[in-house]
């Protein structure tokens, strides 16, 4: 009997400890926030600077941050979305369409996807690798590196980019 | 960033439910030894009905979106189909349980749902710019379950039965889709008399405490 209670008291006593030990994201400035399993999930960030990373999903995967924020996606049944402000690194991965917004700054890198779209702010940089579609609008000076077939760059609305190199694309000069 | 007075209610919650673990194993190491009736089949209070009032809180997640943890209010009723049980030399037997609970999530900062879209550039497939999220908010919800599950006790003592849930539960979101949950949990009963029990239960999807009514 005493182990019978022995082994009951040690189950109560571990599951009591998880509850008490249960982490929680935490989607603020300076932190990481992570959401993965489920059909969709969109990430915020109170304030600037988080590290953000939504992956293994379903339908759709999002973040959205102010400034100075990291961002993966990756391994999303359908899009992922990522918004920023300035100075972020971003990184789209492995799912059919990337669609990203951000301001100046901006490092993203597009890869293994079929569609990357992406609106970046001055100074920007740009990398898609095996991508079908890689679709860039540059508000400002920019770099876009995009060796494949389907580089559709533009500087502006409309303003086709400069083919500084082969697979080497820039708005503002090379 | 998770809000001081949220943060310590859940601390609070979770404290809380600690020491009701604690309390229980304490008094059940103590006093269980001398009396025990589990090799003694049919020791234990008659009863064909449980009804069982009671308190909830979970740590996990609601099942179709995050979440954060949640509380509510439900009650259970059980059946007694075996009053032998499973095993011929152990004081067990085996009942059929039933619920209602309602569980209310308040939501995750900064996890959630999107209120607020922009475009970006057109590509094939996607005429228009692809939908990019530029605004969250988080998604408080509640749910409604209905747990249908076999409860298999063990009764170790004259105050003092576990048991064991397996089972399932249909869920649904106000307000929004239907579905089936698995259900799982361990419990365990102080019984004042032999009418009336404290029952703490714990697994998923919720935690409960509750007093059960032995009919």
């Amino acid at each position: 009997m005493r182990r019978v209670l022995a082994a009951l008291g040690f189950f109560l006593i571990c599951l009591c400890c998880s509850i008490g030990c249960t982490s929680g994201d935490n989607c603020s400035s300076g932190n990481h926030c992570e959401c993965s399993g489920g059909d969709q999930c969109f990430l915020g960030c109170d304030g600037d600077g988080c590290d953000q990373s939504c992956h293994n999903m379903g339908t759709l995967c999002g973040t959205t941050c102010g400034d100075d924020c990291r961002s993966q996606c990756h391994d999303v049944g359908t899009t992922c979305s990522q918004s920023c402000g300035s100075r972020c690194g971003l990184e789209c991965s492995h799912v059919p369409t990337c669609g990203v917004l951000c301001g100046d700054n901006c490092l993203l890198k597009c890869h293994d996807t079929s569609a990357c779209s992406a609106q970046v702010g001055p100074n920007s940089e740009v990398t898609c690798t095996s991508v079908d579609t890689c679709r860039v609008k540059c508000t400002g000076s920019c770099i876009v590196h995009c060796a494949d077939t389907g580089c559709n760059i533009t500087c502006g609305e409309t303003a086709p980019a400069t083919e500084c190199e082969h697979g080497r694309y820039a708005c503002g000069g090379c | 960033m998770v809000a001081p007075a949220s943060s310590f209610r859940v601390f609070f919650r979770r404290a809380l439910l600690t020491l009701a673990c604690f309390v229980l194993i304490g008094s059940a190491s103590r006093r269980a030894h001398a009396q025990s009736s589990i090799r003694v089949p049919g020791q234990r209070p008659g009863y064909s009905f449980e009804l069982e009032p009671h308190v909830l809180f979970t740590p996990f997640e609601a099942p179709d979106n995050p979440s954060g943890d949640g509380y509510g209010l439900g009650v259970r009723g059980t059946l007694e189909l075996l009053p032998e049980g499973f095993i011929p030399k152990l004081n067990d037997s085996v009942g059929l349980g039933f619920g209602l609970d309602w569980i209310h999530y308040d939501g995750l900062r900064g996890r959630g749902y999107c209120q607020g879209w922009a475009y970006s550039p057109a590509t094939p497939g996607y005429p228009d710019g692809v939908p990019v999220c530029v605004e969250t908010s988080a998604h408080s919800s509640s749910y409604v379950f209905v747990p249908v599950v076999m409860q298999w006790n063990f009764w170790l003592h004259r105050n003092w039965s576990v048991f064991g849930e397996p089972g399932l539960a249909l869920s649904h979101r106000s307000g929004g889709d239907f579905g089936v949950s698995p259900v799982f949990a361990a419990g365990g009963r102080f019984h004042f008399n032999d009418s009336v029990a404290l029952t703490l239960r714990l697994g998923y999807p919720s935690f409960s405490l509750g007093v059960s009514f032995l009919f």
